[in-house]
């Protein structure tokens, strides 16, 4: 199976035909935007081959093979910073868009319309002024609930499609959240937050969370980042931790027991920043990437146990995506 | 399901600046006590508006927002044709700003500039507050600004104009300052205009360009 893996940097959008061996990005003529286009999110779906979602600094975009360019899609979001897309897993047209100022516009119809959720996230920060979005999580369970981590402001969950919204930081050692992942089995849930300040653990469904104490040894710093399961039920959990944001060193944790314990995956090459994204796709899920924030981008080819670094690197990049190839 | 990105740079008595980025998707204007709406897309943040020709009000307002951390306040320069009601005004407002709690204290002792042709001072006065936004704490709704006129003033508006207001506080030295040059429709349509050119980067004939 070919691949099309994706970068979003702040100089526009770049692909990978070759399994992250070279990147090249679309000509800013003939492309759809300026080519150095602060992008921050890119977003696939399973049931869309082909098609990327890019949040920029000039609006959300929308690349599909049949055209071969990034087009427009009018949103309320042109002015902000769309940070973080996410899309249904199950329902491609539900399509939930974080930014910054933290901000979260939904549309149900595939980007015909766009409605602001009232998540009543802080409006203003002391240490980075702004809030900001920094995940969406679409419930694996329930099709009505959302999940958004907010910098600096804690958990935030809508059971209603993001009509109405309640905040989850009983227990958090620090609002300033990153990431989330949910590992379901037959009778119970467990839901890993990252943190700026360490991992917390929620038993409960957010209702509460608990600091996850992993050894110095193994987690050498608190800055938590992305984290992700893998997508086969397996149990395998993906996170990254850095010395700091943007930092300068950083590790990539494997957990096989859903969190419990973790050590550090094999990596060919020591990273030169916090790991800003992880990649993986149900399609191969075997097949990963990883992004530091500083540029280099990591593949893995056995899960996430080794990792090799490629040798194009690409400035700063804030999230990194994979698909199969489509013609 | 406009709005508008507000940017304030909130600064206080040490000159320590703080910048939240705020979204407002509505403006209450308040009216010796009364609450009337303004369009959100009538508040900017641009440097020039384009005005007819003729007479024009010019309105020093004062404008609070929302934010998280305490109410902030800032000065907007209002212009709309002389005789057209507030609510057809064009704000423009400025992106410094103080926290409302630093200002209040000495709200009276400040002193507020609306530079033309001519320079007016006016003192303010409590009175002027409006009753949403009377205390330190008081507190406005997430995603509303609150605007109300702080002194007002006429001008023969022809040509290109630069207007200013600026408001001075005593207590602490800082002064807020918005300068909105305004330019009078049909003073240049464009005519005399170039036509636009095209490059083509490297030198080579292009047949074609969507």
């Amino acid at each position: 199976m070919s691949i099309t893996a994706y970068a979003a940097t702040m100089q526009s959008v770049w692909f990978s035909h070759d399994t992250g061996e070279s990147w090249s990005r679309l000509l800013t003529p003939t492309g759809g935007f300026y080519n150095e286009a602060r992008c921050w999110a890119v977003a696939v779906h399973k049931d869309r081959p082909g098609e990327v979602l890019a949040g920029t600094d000039q609006g959300l975009y929308r690349y599909t093979t049949s055209a071969g360019r990034f087009d427009y899609v009018p949103s309320p979001m042109d002015d902000l910073h769309i940070l973080r897309i996410a899309r249904h897993p199950r329902d491609a047209n539900f399509i939930a868009c974080g930014t910054r100022p933290s901000e979260l516009f939904i549309s149900q119809d595939d980007g015909e319309s766009w409605m602001r959720c009232d998540m009543n996230s802080c409006t203003e920060c002391w240490f980075i002024n702004t809030s900001r979005v920094t995940g969406i999580h679409f419930d694996p369970r329930d099709d009505d609930t959302l999940w958004v981590t907010i910098e600096i402001d804690g958990v935030f969950r809508s059971t209603d499609r993001g009509k109405t919204w309640t905040r989850h930081v009983t227990g958090l050692r620090d609002n300033d959240t990153h990431d989330l992942v949910f590992i379901d089995s037959d009778d119970a849930r467990t839901v890993l937050c990252s943190t700026e300040a360490g991992l917390h653990r929620s038993d409960d469904n957010g209702e509460s969370w608990h600091y996850v104490d992993v050894p110095d040894n193994i987690a050498p710093w608190l800055y938590w980042r992305s984290i992700i399961a893998r997508p086969d039920d397996s149990g395998v959990v993906l996170a990254s931790v850095g010395d700091k944001p943007s930092g300068e060193a950083g590790v990539l944790l494997i957990s096989h027991d859903a969190g419990r314990s973790w050590r550090q995956a094999t990596l060919s090459e020591p990273v030169n920043s916090t790991i800003w994204s992880i990649a993986a796709h149900p399609s191969n899920p075997e097949q990963l990437f990883f992004a530091t924030i500083f540029g280099q981008i990591y593949r893995s080819d056995d899960g996430g146990e080794s990792w090799q670094k490629m040798t194009r690197e690409l400035g700063e990049i804030r999230m990194i995506a994979w698909q199969p190839t489509t013609n | 399901m406009s709005h508008l990105l507000l940017r304030p740079h909130v600064a206080n008595a040490n000159r320590d600046i703080t910048s939240p980025d705020v979204l407002i998707d509505r403006v209450w204007v308040d009216q010796n006590g009364s609450k009337t709406y303004l369009p959100i897309q009538r508040l900017s943040q641009k440097d020039g508006l384009q005005m007819p020709a003729g007479p024009m009000t010019v309105t020093a307002a004062g404008l609070w927002t929302a934010a998280g951390g305490g109410p902030v306040f800032t000065i907007a320069v209002g212009l709309r044709p002389h005789g057209a009601p507030l609510q057809m005004a064009d704000f423009i407002v400025s992106r410094g700003a103080w926290r409302w709690r630093n200002v209040i204290e000495h709200w009276s002792s400040c002193r507020l500039s609306v530079v033309g042709t001519q320079t007016e001072q006016f003192t303010l006065s409590t009175e002027q507050i409006p009753a949403a936004i009377d205390e330190p704490s008081s507190t406005l709704p997430r995603s509303v600004a609150l605007l109300t006129e702080l002194a007002e003033r006429s001008f023969d508006g022809t040509g290109t104009h630069r207007i200013e207001i600026r408001l001075s506080d005593p207590a602490t030295g800082l002064e807020l300052t918005q300068g909105v040059m305004v330019h009078t429709l049909g003073d240049d349509d464009g005519s005399d205009r170039l036509a636009p050119r095209y490059a083509v980067g490297p030198a080579v004939e292009v047949e074609h360009y969507i």
